[in-house]
């Protein structure tokens, strides 16, 4: 249902006032009432009238079941279209206006978050329509919210149907283990590996203190049944033993380690190649919401975190698992009133390392932000050099860097203080709380209720319970983090594509080029169109020029019908078949785009300029360059066709990597070619150069041009002159400035500067 | 350089609707729809005004208010009044509940307008704070909302909002 869904409650409410679900056509939902308090306001279109509820939802989430939606009504309002005059959206900042303008007066309906602003923008325009009758275009429309179909809330990430809500760190470490199911087998080794290499730790206390005491030590005797001094004074025997446990408990732990770090390698390899094609087959919108620099966190950094998760996190929760529970088991068999005592101990020890722990975790933050925003300062003005130089403000860069400096060592003070200060005084608690248990077991052994040998062990015990308590204290933040990082990277994962191969695709091996825009309009932002309702038909052969005003929305145009993006309304069709329709494969081999800002990849001219088509041949590639007037500039290079551009390669300039960009989408041989100020960044010589050249390469192909300089467009054999994402002209040169429009216009401001420069 | 078009405040009388929509007469010429723009709506909000009208549907700017100031009390307390309508941003009173989960946060807060449960992904570039004392928090849906005085918060509710900032 458009716009939104309805809650089973809200439909039992619309319908109590008689209005059944099947007569609603549109729904949107508003969330401030007109006294500005946060309200849930449900609107109903139907085919009549507009009604509107108002109320309150409560959201009543339930354990393994879906959440229940209650509704309580507080007031219900409906107004017939026919007496609707008009539907004002009055947008102010952040909190907009709903009225209604009727016969009887204006009546302020709502108030719209910055968020619904777009949606009511389309459910307005529905209200109309429907009113006047005029047909309703809902092709492209999405539904606008999706909800999580357990708790009800929208989806963070609309594109990504996973709701962190629902969510939590143990469905990411779940879903990560999948990618370990290959690994099965060695799953097995590792967990009986690590079990051993605990259980001959945990024995190590038994031999190096209550044997060593009580067996090796202690001259032979029998106090109350029990045999003591058993091998007394082979002190060569218990050293080669305790020697021989550690020895093998260090080889388990090393093979584990070995084995782990292996498969954890092998995984993160593979989820690296996952990642990365999915990102390949994502959509242009994702890279544009999303910094390059987060995209690249996410292939490097977040896989480093999991790695270091499986290698030294998880390993080591095993075995801190296991030796808690040897621990206790150990422990209470020697005695368990002290043992009871020792773990009392620990937990209040345990309960102010997580006090000071939550603080330093605070301060830490603190420093974090402290360092981002000094580094930031430094690629900033680093990177502005240029500019810094030119109006000599380098001590005012000094300065700006010196104030974050300066809260960065400030915050490194506070956390290193805090932690200097707090850490002598828990450890030196630690450290009296362990006197007094020894204290305490003394006067045991005194009393002959335990032996010297059971108090050393029970001791050595305590140490290792709080060494591993602290592991899970320590440990907890570094988890959350990386399991930020595996929802990181299964983010991209589940993320679907915007623009999408059809099921059943069209296969268009070599196409005509025959273009046919209808009626299209699109929005980047939802309620902020750029292209307005555009049509133009391009004949197979044909050149058509579009030109007007910086962000005009020319480019955008040339977007869609490569279909780097979905027109939201509309349809374009390339010889008679919609462009959704068909094949990715045929679509994008049989338009080649020549962008002004051209991007060459990290490799030679010649594999640059064949990127398209790997297969051409150096004939070709050379052909290419030569038609594009870029082999005489490439044969300058000592390296000829074979130097390295790209990142770390030698620097081109605008023109030279214009111009190859050119060659690679003359070898590309595409059926509609599309220049958008393909040749801006050149000097007239060779724009005229790369013009003749373009003549050439006409034969047989559609061309869609973009230009400023209108001279380059006067091949062209019809223009379409774009206004604020509107169609407004179109025809020959001639005809439009016939028309003395917008055309007539840029024309004139154009021959005016060329009078100009002939005065000079 | 341009010479900035400032609008002389006895030229301009502004007027309200019931549902808050600007009107302006000046020079004899009636405008409805009046839209007015806080050129730096943190450093000055009553200072540096743009005015912009429609005509022949497109926008164009009539010129400038430098200050409020010289404006009649009753005109003044008009614009202010339109202006606080036109800019309100739920502000923040107490924080709640705060979770993090899977990289985005949630958190319960009481604003102005009412309770409501928010959620932020990208925490250091939607939690940002504006001048010295103020926060301005932008949830997933792109919904605003502000913290105007970090000093008058309770301390718990400034405890927790210091931790992102």
């Amino acid at each position: 249902m458009f716009f939104c869904n309805l809650p089973e409650s809200v439909v039992t409410a619309f319908a109590d006032r008689g209005i059944s679900s099947d007569q609603i056509r549109y729904t949107a939902k508003a969330d401030v009432s007109k006294e500005n308090q946060y309200e849930e306001i449900y609107l109903a279109l139907t085919q009549d009238e507009l009604c509107i509820l108002y109320g309150h939802e409560r959201f009543v989430d339930r354990r393994r079941r879906e959440t229940q939606i209650l509704y309580q009504v507080s007031d219900y309002r409906s107004f017939p279209l026919t007496e609707i005059k008009e539907v004002v959206i009055d947008r102010l900042y952040t909190v907009s206006t709903l009225i209604i303008r009727t016969d009887d007066g204006e009546f302020t309906v709502c108030r719209l978050s910055l968020s619904s602003v777009g949606l009511f923008e389309k459910f307005r325009d529905r209200v109309l329509a429907l009113r006047d009758g005029s047909p309703i275009d809902d092709s492209g429309l999405k539904d606008e919210r999706r909800c999580c179909p357990k708790c009800k809330r929208p989806y963070p990430n609309q594109e990504r149907t996973i709701c962190p809500n629902c969510l939590s760190n143990t469905t990411s470490f779940k879903r990560l283990l999948k990618e370990y199911l290959d690994y099965k087998k060695e799953a097995v080794i590792i967990f009986a590996l690590i079990l051993i290499s605990s259980i001959l730790t945990l024995l190590t206390p038994l031999f190096s203190s209550q044997m060593f005491y009580d067996q090796v030590l202690t001259e032979p005797s029998t106090v109350n049944g029990e045999v003591f001094g058993k091998y007394y004074g082979q002190l060569a025997m218990i050293v080669l033993a305790i020697f021989g446990i550690k020895l093998v408990a260090t080889f388990f732990s090393s093979v584990y380690g070995i084995i782990v770090s292996k498969i954890s390698c092998e995984v993160l390899h593979k989820l690296r190649i996952k990642i990365f094609s999915s990102m390949q087959r994502l959509s242009m919108n994702f890279f544009i919401s999303k910094a390059t620099g987060t995209l690249m966190t996410r292939i490097d950094d977040d896989s480093d975190w999991l790695y270091h998760f499986f290698v030294d996190l998880v390993p080591y929760y095993i075995v801190s698992i296991l030796t808690v529970i040897g621990l206790v088991i150990i422990m209470c068999t020697l005695d368990p009133l002290l043992t009871l005592l020792i773990f009392a101990s620990i937990l209040i020890i345990g309960f102010f390392i997580s006090r000071i722990q939550y603080h330093l975790k605070r301060l830490h933050r603190r420093q974090h932000r402290a360092v981002r925003s000094m580094k930031s300062t430094i690629t900033d003005s680093l990177g502005g050099q240029k500019v810094v130089k030119s109006f000599a403000r380098e001590e005012q860069e000094i300065r700006r860097f010196g104030i974050r400096n300066r809260n960065y060592y400030q915050t490194r003070i506070d956390a290193g203080y805090y932690n200097a200060s707090r850490m002598p005084i828990l450890r030196m608690i630690y450290r009296f709380s362990e006197i007094l248990i020894f204290g305490l077991g003394a006067f045991f052994v005194i009393k002959g209720n335990i032996t010297l040998g059971t108090l050393t062990a029970l001791i050595a015990y305590a140490d290792m319970a709080l060494n591993s308590i602290e592991f899970f204290m320590s440990s907890a933040n570094e988890v959350a983090r990386s399991m930020d990082s595996a929802s990181r990277m299964f983010e991209i994962l589940d993320t679907e594509p915007s623009v999408r191969e059809s099921d059943h695709p069209v296969r268009i091996d070599r196409m005509k080029g025959d273009i046919s825009v209808n009626n299209i309009s699109f929005e980047y932002e939802v309620g902020r169109p750029v292209i307005k309702n555009v049509s133009f038909h391009v004949c197979a052969g044909q050149m058509i020029g579009l030109v007007g005003r910086t962000g005009a929305g020319k480019s955008t145009i040339i977007n869609l019908i490569a279909r780097l993006y979905d027109v939201t309304e509309g349809e374009i069709t390339i010889d008679g078949v919609n462009i959704k329709d068909i094949a990715f494969e045929d679509l994008r081999r049989n338009i080649g785009i020549v962008t002004q800002e051209t991007f060459l990849f990290m490799d030679t001219i010649a594999n640059n300029i064949r990127y398209a088509r790997p297969d051409a041949s150096m004939d070709e590639v050379i052909a290419a360059a030569k038609a594009a007037f870029a082999h005489d500039f490439i044969l300058r290079f000592p390296e000829g066709y074979d130097t390295r551009v790209g990142n770390g390669g030698v620097q081109l300039s605008g023109g030279e990597r214009q111009r190859i960009s050119i060659a690679r989408a003359i070898l590309q041989n595409p059926a509609i070619l599309i220049l958008d100020e393909a040749t801006a960044a050149m000097d007239t010589q060779t724009e005229r150069n790369i013009q003749s050249a373009i003549e050439k390469l006409r034969q047989g192909r559609t061309i869609i041009s973009i230009a400023h300089r209108l001279s380059t467009l006067r091949d062209a054999d019809t223009l379409a002159v774009i206004d604020d994402g509107r169609l407004c002209e179109q025809g020959s040169h001639r005809e439009l400035l016939d028309l003395r429009g917008v055309y007539y216009n840029l024309h004139k401001i154009q021959l005016d500067s060329l009078k100009f420069i002939n005065q000079d | 350089m341009n010479q900035l078009n400032y609008l002389s405040s006895r030229e301009l009388t502004f007027s309200l609707s019931e549902n808050g929509i600007l009107s302006l007469e000046t020079g004899g010429k009636h405008y409805d729809n009046v839209q007015l723009i806080r050129i730096f709506p943190f450093q000055h909000p009553e200072e540096y005004l743009s005015v912009s009208v429609r005509e022949n549907g497109e926008p164009k700017e009539l010129g400038m208010i430098r200050t409020l100031e010289d404006f009649t009390p009753e005109q003044r307390e008009l614009v202010s009044g339109y202006l606080r309508y036109k800019y309100f941003i739920p502000a923040i009173e107490k924080i709640g509940k705060i979770e993090e989960k899977l990289g985005y946060l949630y958190m319960d807060v009481t604003t102005v307008l009412g309770k409501k449960t928010i959620c932020i992904s990208d925490i250091t570039t939607n939690i940002r704070q504006v001048q010295n004392n103020s926060v301005a928090i932008i949830d997933v849906q792109g919904n605003r909302y502000a913290i105007e005085n970090l000093d008058a918060l309770d301390k718990d509710t400034r405890q927790k909002i210091e931790l992102y900032l």
